[in-house]
């Protein structure tokens, strides 16, 4: 299991469960749980540039994955044997 | 009788550290008497519609009708760091809520397919704070620990912490939400301070 902070873009109008604003990276990738460290207001949101910074906790497998993924590859602020 | 039920009667509350029940419900009434003419088993106030309506059924809370398309009910308990909790059933779209202060802003973990999700809902903006994966059990407890900027959603041993939430902060509405559906359950409601 991997622990990091990696830059993601919001996704998501807000409107409802249907589309709720969310991050990308949880979109793309089935992590074990993640959080917003960020904490920007809903009212700045989404930011520009669309980037905020989350927590997460994923299978080591699928950390690789991401390392290996352009889209967020220069954005993986630091990552850690969790 | 549990050790909570005892301490708001008042017994091992002296000189005992912990947390203190300021609301419990175990919804034990009639069939279809509205949550706000039930009395629950200990709390500072009665049940209030923000959203639809809620129902008793078979001792067990559910919505009645759907406003919105939603049904949201809270108690004003007079605290807003605490820690609330409810058995539900394992249907999605439903959760506790916190620091309510009318239909269209809340904290609510809502139980989504594979995981439980904490939403932070401004003016009715749905904004996914944090979240976890979590197999569905049934029936299982759901819980939102509130303490200054820091909410916390948790169930079984998977957690998921929020650190800036500073929305709503002094909101000390708590409760129920069900999204597009009445047919969701809840049973044991109830409300803790450290």
């Amino acid at each position: 299991m991997k622990r990091a902070q990696i830059l993601t873009p919001w996704i998501g109008a807000g409107s409802g469960t249907s589309d709720p604003r969310r991050p990308a990276l949880a979109d793309d990738y089935s992590l074990k749980s993640w959080a917003d460290v960020t904490g920007q207001p809903v009212g700045s949101l989404p930011p520009s540039p669309n980037l905020y910074a989350i927590e997460v906790l994923c299978q080591d497998s699928v950390m690789t994955a991401i390392e290996a993924d352009a889209n967020y590859s220069d954005g993986i602020l630091w990552s850690e044997d969790a | 009788m549990d050790a909570n039920e005892l301490i708001l009667l008042g017994v091992g509350s002296c000189g005992a550290s912990g947390p203190v029940t300021i609301v419990l419900d175990h919804f034990t009434d009639a069939d279809g008497v509205l949550l706000t003419s039930h009395t629950p088993d200990a709390s500072p106030a009665s049940w209030q519609n923000f959203d639809g309506t809620y129902q008793i059924s078979s001792n067990q809370a559910t919505a009645a009708s759907l406003t919105h398309g939603q049904a949201i009910v809270g108690i004003n308990t007079g605290q807003a760091d605490c820690t609330i909790s409810a058995s539900q059933q394992h249907a999605n779209s439903q959760g506790v809520l916190a620091r309510l202060t009318d239909r269209l802003n809340y904290w609510w973990m809502n139980r989504a397919a594979s995981s439980f999700v904490l939403y932070e809902v401004n003016n009715n903006t749905f904004t996914q704070r944090a979240s976890a994966s979590h197999p569905k059990v049934t029936p299982e407890t759901y819980t939102l620990t509130c303490s200054g900027s820091t909410i916390t959603a948790s169930a079984g041993s998977d957690s998921c912490p929020y650190a800036s939430a500073s929305f709503n902060q002094s909101a000390t509405t708590h409760g129920l939400y069900s999204d597009g559906t009445t047919n969701r359950i809840y049973d044991d409601f109830q409300v803790t301070v450290p």
